[in-house]
């Protein structure tokens, strides 16, 4: 019988005398997100890289989908540089991924502040789902560019909320926690990003 | 058009982005710009170290100083010096005193020469000697 490399045999006897060749999942041996910060705290290079490697994609998506463009690459070193240096603020009450996105909206303000005069996104067709995306052959191309656009144009609470709980799927108590905000506003926030996406959509 | 559409929409928006992302760049990129910070960090700490010692008494000193001018006036309640000293020099001999007077390196001219008691000086002269020691 072949084992997959997360399995591990384990030879035993039946109470008939005969082998029986068990197996059973591998322990989860990787490292939790708390282990690799407290890692970082003593100085392992090694933990803050792996933690990057985790989570850089979601940040990603996040700054794309929030207008970041082509500044994405840029944006998410900094979200984690500026993650790094103040992970003593980290309490532990939203996720590390979480906390590090709320990060990412931060350096993107405070980039779009830098530069004011610039267009704020450049919507170009490689961010819009392709044929090869279920959902995408449901939506038309030009409809996906308006709500992305409209998603960049939206009170920046808002747009953090809907993209945090569409887009990264959590549920309102860490997003309130993340935001610094309360579960009711959040509610609220995501409502009106919702009805003036929703109207986008139908003009 | 319902929400659930709208989530759907949102999911896919940026994972082209995502996808082109450099993990292996960015992680790198990170990890350089906080060694230099921390490589910064140990450098100002050895330059503090390293300077010369008269820049550190400097310090020191400034901090004295501070001190010095800030706890007075805390200190407004206590006894004026001359009700301290007052007693303390009049139990003094005439070498005593003199005594006292080369430690503080004050020059004691008239009284230095002549075998005085604290006792034979007048109010003004006690109001000098004591002015004289308060520097």
């Amino acid at each position: 019988m072949p084992l997959c490399p997360y399995a591990v045999a384990v030879l035993t006897s039946s109470p008939n005398g005969r082998l029986l060749y068990v197996t059973a999942p591998m322990p989860d041996t990787a490292p939790s997100d708390a282990e690799l910060i407290e890692a970082w705290r003593r100085g392992e290079e090694a933990a803050a890289a792996e933690l990057v490697r985790r989570h850089a994609r979601a940040v990603a998506r996040f700054l794309s989908a929030a207008g970041a463009g082509d500044d994405v690459e840029d944006l998410v070193q900094e979200t984690f540089y500026r993650a790094f240096r103040k992970i003593d603020g980290f309490r532990g009450g939203a996720s590390f991924r979480t906390w590090v996105i709320a990060i990412g909206s931060n350096a993107f303000k405070d980039l779009r502040r830098q530069y004011r005069r610039r267009p704020v996104v450049a919507l170009e067709d490689r961010e819009i789902p392709d044929s090869a995306d279920p959902h995408a052959e449901a939506v038309s191309r030009e409809l996906a560019q308006r709500l992305q656009a409209e998603i960049v144009e939206l009170p920046r609470m808002q747009r953090d909320v809907f993209l945090l709980r569409a887009q990264q799927g959590l549920e309102y108590p860490e997003i309130a926690t993340t935001l610094g905000t309360t579960v009711g506003a959040a509610r609220v926030h995501y409502h009106h990003a919702v009805q003036r996406l929703k109207r986008v959509a139908e003009d | 058009m319902d929400e659930p559409w709208l989530e759907r929409v949102a999911k896919v928006m940026g994972a082209r982005a995502a996808a082109r992302l450099d993990v292996e760049r960015v992680a790198a990129g990170v990890v350089a710009r906080l060694r230099a910070d921390r490589a910064e960090a140990t450098r100002r700490k050895r330059v503090w170290w390293r300077a010369p010692m008269v820049l550190r008494l400097a310090a020191a000193l400034a901090v004295l100083v501070t001190a010095g001018v800030l706890v007075p006036g805390v200190l407004d309640h206590r006894p004026e010096p001359a009700a301290v000293i007052a007693p303390i020099l009049g139990d003094l001999s005439a070498d005593e005193l003199t005594e006292v007077f080369d430690s503080l390196s004050i020059e004691a001219p008239v009284h230095e020469t002549v075998a005085v008691g604290f006792e034979d000086l007048n109010e003004a002269q006690l109001q000098e000697l004591l002015r004289l020691m308060e520097g």
